[in-house]
């Protein structure tokens, strides 16, 4: 069966559950942090380029930086 | 070299978070961010964050998922997985800890958007180091040397 992007899946349960045993292992000083990360990255990895670059460019917008002033018109 | 018996404090904007899970992001970046979440994780770091930085995670997570592609779990499963590491933090709360007043009155001071002020003016309160990606708000805040600004750096230099 085709796996739905957006729902949540019985998979789902079995990764969270590697990752606290995983987490768990490492709290207690035993494991690799960069172990952890590569596997993390192949499980909760979101490919796509840009899409931090897009999430701070709407907080840029925020600050109003780019706002540009209107001069009063002289009479 | 004097050992530090203290934990640093860090406020983690929301940026970090999804940098920790954007694989195509700078490689520089991610590892910083990987390296304070597992100080937070291993308590070598106390961190605090804003009451809404949940939403803000979650809006960035929609960001994502749709833009991108996850690997393997689900959008559920990954906002699940980044609640593992949300779990460890000190949330601030509006009235009990920070107040609207006072960072709208912080966001004018340093000429930041509101939500900006909300991370700072925490980082201020707690004496914690700010952490973001966000490289144009760093130079922004840098070149105005505000005197009363908490100590802040861009997440690809943490440690």
């Amino acid at each position: 069966m085709a796996k739905s992007k957006w729902e949540p899946q019985p998979d789902d349960k079995e990764l969270l559950a590697e990752l606290d045993r995983r987490l768990a292992s490492l709290q207690e000083g035993k494991g690799d942090w960069s172990e952890f990360w590569r596997w993390w990255d192949a499980t909760f990895g979101i490919k796509g380029k840009g899409i931090l670059r897009d999430f701070l460019r709407q907080k840029e917008l925020a600050r109003g930086w780019n706002a540009k002033r209107k001069r009063p018109k002289s009479s | 070299m004097e050992r530090q018996t203290q934990a640093p404090k860090v406020v983690i904007n929301a940026s970090v978070f999804l940098t920790a899970v954007l694989i195509d992001e700078p490689a520089d970046a991610r590892h910083g961010a990987h390296r304070l979440l597992q100080d937070v994780i291993a308590q070598q770091a106390d961190a605090f964050v804003p009451d809404r930085f949940e939403d803000e995670v979650l809006g960035g997570l929609v960001e994502a998922v749709t833009k991108g592609r996850p690997i393997l779990a689900t959008p559920a499963a990954i906002f699940s997985a980044l609640q593992r590491f949300m779990e460890v933090v000190t949330i601030h709360h509006r009235n009990i800890n920070w107040r609207a007043e006072e960072v709208f009155q912080a966001a004018l001071s340093w000429r930041v958007s509101y939500y900006d002020a909300l991370y700072l003016v925490i980082a201020q309160k707690v004496g914690a180091t700010y952490w973001t990606v966000d490289r144009k708000l760093l130079r922004f805040l840098r070149q105005h040397r505000f005197p009363d600004l908490p100590a802040l750096d861009w997440i690809g230099d943490y440690r």
